[in-house]
């Protein structure tokens, strides 16, 4: 392949390089000797080209290339063809048979151009231009003897057929590979070498014939024309014969008579030579001359008068000068009768030898036009006597001859001793070449010749040459014809078998590979396949098997009995206990399947699902069964596990106390456990399949979808994962509160989503009652108190008078026991208000120094009490905080004092602010008391939690300060904790942020870390979301619209949270100008303190949030889900 | 409208309280005080005792504070009497509502003798002052 592909390159090379040269000699005339010899060089450059070009460009794999230059080359060689044939050949065209030769290698160009796209089937093609360009290149080197080269040059320049060679062998060595796809030669091969074997010799033999045609009308007009000639000559000599006896007699008469001048007087001898003139009808007249050449005799009258002189006649000045005895004479005009005539001449010599005179016949050139149509040749032909310097004599068809000289004629070129009868192939001054017979005769000094155009010769030839093609035509016609219908069947043949061989491989792979066991028999049973499944599944190989044995060798034969009778019972005819048994029933059955037990080969049994079929021939005649069988062991366990597992599942599910509703990704119910069904007083049936929101009350129910597509776009949940209050909806449409935990399960690749539902109606019922029994209690025990305690107050306050000591001693008692009931009463309400979310915080910005003045003022007394200094240590005294100022003096004085208790008496108690980094603020409250036991730390801050049991009594705590500090601290945004250490004291500490220091930016701006645009007015909230989120994100903090309008624009952004209610506009305007660094809308999370939200929110708000119902921890959950999010993505 | 504090009418259905609120306000505070029992009683005394201020239980049977307010405000006779509500539930949107009623201000149970007086009296010069309405 690589050496073909290679011969292919060098050739297309070579055409180039032709083509060049042939350019290159139309265009430089020094060339011209090389390459001028044939015409039409421009055509053959351009088709040497084109073919040079086509075959490259089919080997680089060009198609189009390829494709136009053979239908560049085929158009232009089918003009000239069509051309020839309209006008003949020319000059300045290539001729016919060059044409056809490249119209042929063009064709064939094409059809390997179009091989991939249209099959393979050029072969018979490329073989047409190998034998045409072959034969013409043959007959251009054998030369002459079979051809007139002149003729094969004036067809075809070697150029162009050694070229035309040169693209045959190419374009068949390319055809070569169409014809052993896999490598040998194939059918396609031997029909193609068929049909072009066949075509060769078809145009062979074609060639063959008109060759030998060519040659033999060639050679009857040779034969003819020299035939012509000899006659011509013949009677020439004949005429001359007769003037030569005229001549002597005149020439005796001289002589007897004594002189010339005698003979002009003798009226006796006038009449005696004209009466022997008359009898040569061609002979015009005869003359005497004397020595001066004046005309003294003449046949034509008596007297002659002396008047006519042929002293100037070439004839006479060579009898006087040269002394020749006989001569003829060049046609000359006749003095008498204006007539081309020539002369035969005689020398009339004296005794001493001396000339006296001349004798002259005059010969009637004209008479020979007679001879000349007696032995007419054909259409064209040309015959003629000449002298042998080549002066004519006579010429046939009134051709000029006086003074007519053919010796510059290559014809005629070589009649100086050449051969008594010669042939030659020429031109006549007309220019048509013709062939020539030439007859010497040199006895006379004349030369006969007889010519036949070419063209005259070879009309007979070109008759037969048209008949013979167009049979040829037929023929090869005929035989593309067999070679397309021949591909087309061996195409066809070839699909089925390439079809049934992947079907047989297939088949072989399939059951091979199959993890069914696959049992084939013949009819009586014997095993014929044993695939490598059934071999795992029955512990028998293959060879064991195939050809020694039936199934019923694994198969239960208490089994094979029974179901024996079995047949026999529901066929009414008796069924053998053997191979019978499986396909009884395929009689009226296509496939016979049920359930076996088949023993393996160690004995054990296994269940299996076998399916037969009967295998049938062409005529349905069954040949054979074929089995199937499915080990079932595993499915039975898998089957009995599933059904298990499912039970056990159910059984949790269905006894479970929660509710439990999956729905999918679009919140289509899928089930609903019984629990569910009681809590929404609803019916699995009447709620799978539907919405899900119709489970809920507003706002969810209306919303839900909109919850979901925005979780499954942006994976920021509303209630995934995190058990949430919301409100659900009964069927009968009544709204009660449900703890909702959904969690998101993907089963197989499908999003599903399990609610978790607990009502909450009968817990909130609980609380409700609790909370107003307490309010209730409460209520009822300070009617009373207010009482006691008045009564005993205004008794201890003496504006009632005395009272006796021991009296006033128990009042006193009794007063401070009530005090401290009132105490615990309050504290309790307290505890109960924060737990329920109903304290009423009236925030406001405040400073620290009035805060911590305010708690000193309000616990000195306290403190004097158990002997306590207070000391203040007040670093920040002008900070700002966001607090309600009486609930945080609250905190601070019962921070105070329970360090109060708990220290020494004279021991001190600091109040100390300080700033903290971040911009904070710090309350500590220090105690050098005993601290805090380890065991107790955790514990702390929880309700009723007391060291021991005894510290109430003695300190006269409640147990409910620090659960009541922790929840107003934390309901304020602040934050508690304490130091401690035992034997050294303690330092309850309590952070707010400070206003005034609240950063609108946490730090410089960093590239590689998320930012995050904050933009809130609040500034407790700003300050505490950036300490939530400062180490996951950079928080770039804007107070109003304006602010981060600008941020907004000028930085970008990963994500953002919004504040709506902003001192100069509505926050939401700013959504849709926060990007990230690639320019993409930025998610935005909405923080608000309003429900209210606008109708079309911007595709990147991806969560809202009510201030009233999520705290900011909720927003740092979510924020941070989005930053996991976008860092997961990045 | 510069007086001083003279009558106080104490009007709350639990009647152990009236001793102690009587003496406390009279012998600490030197008022003169009448006291009801429930808002009838208290729309029966206040035209002829002709009170300064009015310390007004909210959770009464029958009619309770508010009421009592309304209709004390609708007798030409006691209309201008500043009213103050005394209630053992002090939750500050409570007491947001009272004011906005036209109380002058809100006193929580359980009082002590030396804070009531004191609250009284502050009160009293608030009124004066014309801080309150």
């Amino acid at each position: 392949m690589g050496r073909l592909r290679g011969f292919c390159w060098a050739a297309a090379l070579a055409l180039a390089v032709m083509a060049c040269l042939e350019f290159a000699a139309y265009l430089n005339d020094g060339l011209r000797p090389i390459y001028g010899a044939w015409p039409a060089k421009t055509d053959r450059a351009l088709l040497l080209f084109l073919a040079g070009l086509g075959l490259a460009a089919t080997l680089a794999g060009r198609r189009r290339i390829a494709m136009a230059a053979g239908l560049g080359s085929a158009s232009l060689s089918l003009w000239r063809l069509v051309e020839f044939g309209a006008m003949g050949a020319g000059p300045e065209r290539i001729s016919p048979l060059a044409a056809g030769g490249f119209l042929l290698v063009a064709v064939a160009t094409l059809c390997l151009a179009c091989r991939e796209a249209r099959g393979n089937w050029l072969p018979s093609v490329a073989v047409l231009p190998l034998i045409g360009s072959a034969a013409f290149l043959l007959a251009f080197l054998t030369d002459s003897s079979l051809l007139d080269p002149a003729e094969v040059l004036r067809s075809i320049s070697p150029h162009a057929a050694l070229g035309l060679l040169l693209a045959s062998f190419a374009v068949l060595a390319l055809a070569i590979p169409s014809w052993r796809p896999q490598g040998h030669f194939g059918p396609r091969f031997v029909l193609d070498a068929a049909l072009g074997g066949f075509s060769a010799v078809a145009i062979t033999l074609w060639f063959a014939v008109i060759l030998a045609d060519y040659v033999s009308s060639v050679r009857r007009a040779e034969h003819q024309v020299l035939v012509a000639a000899d006659i011509l000559d013949d009677y020439v000599d004949r005429s001359l014969d007769s003037a030569e006896l005229l001549t002597a007699k005149t020439l005796d008469s001289v002589v007897a008579l004594g002189g010339v001048e005698a003979l002009a007087a003798s009226e006796r001898e006038w009449r005696a030579i004209a009466a022997a003139k008359g009898a040569i009808p061609h002979i015009n007249a005869v003359l005497v001359a004397d020595a001066a050449g004046m005309v003294v005799f003449n046949s034509q009258g008596f007297p002659f008068p002396r008047v006519i002189s042929i002293s100037d006649r070439t004839y006479f000045k060579l009898h006087r000068d040269a002394g020749l005895e006989r001569h003829i004479g060049s046609a000359v005009f006749s003095k008498s009768t204006g007539q081309p005539v020539f002369t035969y001449s005689r020398r009339i010599s004296d005794a001493e030898g001396r000339m006296s005179g001349i004798v002259v016949a005059s010969i009637d050139a004209a008479y020979f036009d007679d001879v000349f149509r007696r032995f007419k040749l054909g259409q064209g032909s040309v015959s003629g006597l000449l002298r042998e310097n080549g002066d004519v004599l006579a010429m046939e068809g009134g051709e000029p001859v006086v003074g007519e000289n053919l010796a510059d004629l290559p014809v005629f070129g070589s009649l100086i001793g050449a051969d008594h009868q010669v042939l030659q192939r020429g031109e006549l001054r007309d220019g048509i070449t013709r062939i020539i017979g030439i007859r010497r005769n040199s006895a006379l000094g004349t030369v006969a010749f007889a010519s036949l155009p070419l063209s005259a010769a070879l009309s007979g030839w070109k008759t037969t040459v048209a008949i013979t093609g167009g049979i040829l035509l037929t023929v090869l016609g005929a035989v593309v014809l067999l070679g397309v219908l021949g591909r087309r069947a061996i195409r066809r043949e070839e699909e089925l078998k390439r079809r049934s061989e992947s079907l047989a491989a297939f088949q072989d792979a399939v059951i091979s590979s199959a993890g069914s066991a696959i049992i084939a028999t013949r009819r009586d049973g014997s095993i014929t396949l044993f695939n490598a499944a059934a071999e795992r599944l029955l512990g028998w190989r293959a060879d064991e098997l195939v050809g020694r044995g039936t199934p019923e060798r694994f198969h239960d034969p208490e089994q094979v009995r029974q179901r024996a009778a079995e047949l026999s019972a529901s066929l009414g005819r008796p069924v053998a206990p053997g191979f019978e048994v499986f396909v009884a029933r395929l009689a009226d059955a296509s496939v016979d399947e049920r359930e076996w037990v088949y023993v393996r080969k160690d004995g054990s049994k296994i269940p299996v699902q076998l399916s037969v079929t009967a295998l049938r021939d062409s005529q349905g005649e069954v040949i054979g069964y074929l089995g199937v069988a499915i080990d079932m062991s595993a499915r039975r366990k898998a089957e009995r596990e599933l059904r298990y597992s499912e039970k056990r599942l159910r059984a949790v599910v269905d006894n479970v106390v929660d509710g439990i509703v999956t729905i999918d990704a679009k919140g289509i119910v899928q089930s609903m456990n019984p629990a569910a069904e009681r809590i929404f007083a609803a019916t699995a049936t009447q709620c799978v399949g539907r919405n899900v929101s119709m489970l809920m009350d507003e706002p969810h129910h209306s919303q839900h979808d909109g919850y979901l597509d925005a979780y499954l776009r942006t994976g920021i949940a509303k209630v995934i994962g995190s058990g949430r209050e919301v409100e659900g909806r009964r069927l009968d449409g009544s709204a009660f509160p449900m703890e909702l935990t959904v969690t998101e399960v993907d089963i197989a690749g499908r999003k599903m989503f399990v609610g978790v539902v607990r009502d909450l109606s009968e817990r909130k019922r609980i609380e409700r009652l609790k909370a107003e029994f307490v309010s209730t209690v409460s209520h009822e025990l300070r009617t009373p108190l207010t009482a006691i305690r008045g009564s005993l107050s205004l008794i201890n306050s003496g504006v009632l008078g005395d009272v006796p000591e021991e009296v006033r001693e128990l009042t006193m008692v009794s007063e401070q026991s009530s005090e401290r009931l009132v105490r615990l009463i309050n504290d309790i309400l307290d505890v109960e208000k924060i737990g329920a979310g109903e304290v009423k915080l009236d925030i406001a910005p405040v400073t620290v120094g009035a805060l911590i003045a305010r708690a000193l003022a309000d616990t000195k007394g306290y403190a004097d009490q158990y002997g306590v200094t207070l000391q203040g240590a007040d670093g920040c005294p002008a900070v700002r905080i966001r607090v309600d100022a009486d609930r945080m003096i609250q905190v601070l004085a019962n921070l105070i004092s329970n360090a109060v208790k708990f220290s020494p008496r004279g021991g001190t108690v600091t109040v100390a602010a300080v700033r903290m980094p971040g911009g904070w603020v710090r309350f500590s409250v220090i105690d050098k008391g005993p601290g805090i036991a380890e065991e107790f730390r955790s514990q702390l801050f929880e309700r009723f939690a007391q060291a021991d049991a005894s510290d109430a009594k003695v300190k006269g705590g409640t147990g409910l300060g620090l659960a009541i500090t922790k929840g107003l601290v934390e309901k304020m945004g602040g934050v508690i904790g304490f130091d401690t250490e035992i034997g050294r004291g303690t330092a309850f500490h309590v952070d707010f942020p400070a206003l005034d220091e609240a950063p609108l930016r946490t730090s410089a701006y960093d590239p590689s870390r998320k930012r995050m645009l904050h933009v809130e007015d609040d500034d407790a909230t700003r300050l505490l979301l950036s300490r939530l989120m400062g180490n996951v994100v950079e928080v770039v903090g804007a107070r109003s619209v304006e602010e981060a309008m600008g941020l907004a624009q000028s930085q970008p952004f990963d994500f953002a949270v919004v504040d709506l209610g902003l001192p100069d506009g509505n926050g939401i305007e700013i959504v849709p100008y926060v990007e990230d660094a690639a320019g993409h809308p930025a998610p935005v999370v909405l923080f608000s303190a309003s429900d209210d939200l606008p109708a079309d929110l911007p595709s990147n708000v991806v969560s809202v949030l009510v201030k009233s119902r999520a705290s900011e921890q909720d927003l740092a959950e979510i924020l941070r889900t989005l930053a996991a999010r976008q860092e997961a993505s990045a | 409208m510069s007086r001083p504090l003279q009558k106080i009418l104490y009007v709350d259905d639990e009647e152990i309280l009236h001793k102690m609120t009587r003496l406390t306000l009279e012998r600490m505070g030197g008022y003169q005080v009448e006291i009801a029992s429930s808002g009838a009683e208290a729309l029966a005394k206040a035209p002829d005792f002709g009170p300064d201020l009015i310390l007004l239980d909210v959770m009464m049977p029958e009619m309770d504070g508010p009421t009592t307010l309304g209709r004390l405000r609708a007798q030409p006779a006691t209309a201008p009497v500043p009213v103050v509500f005394i209630t053992a539930k002090a939750q500050a949107h409570e007491i947001e509502r009272f004011r906005a009623l036209g109380a002058a201000d809100v006193l929580t149970k359980p009082f002590e003798p030396k804070q009531l007086c004191a609250d009284v009296r502050a009160i009293w010069d608030r009124i004066v002052s014309g801080t309150v309405p």
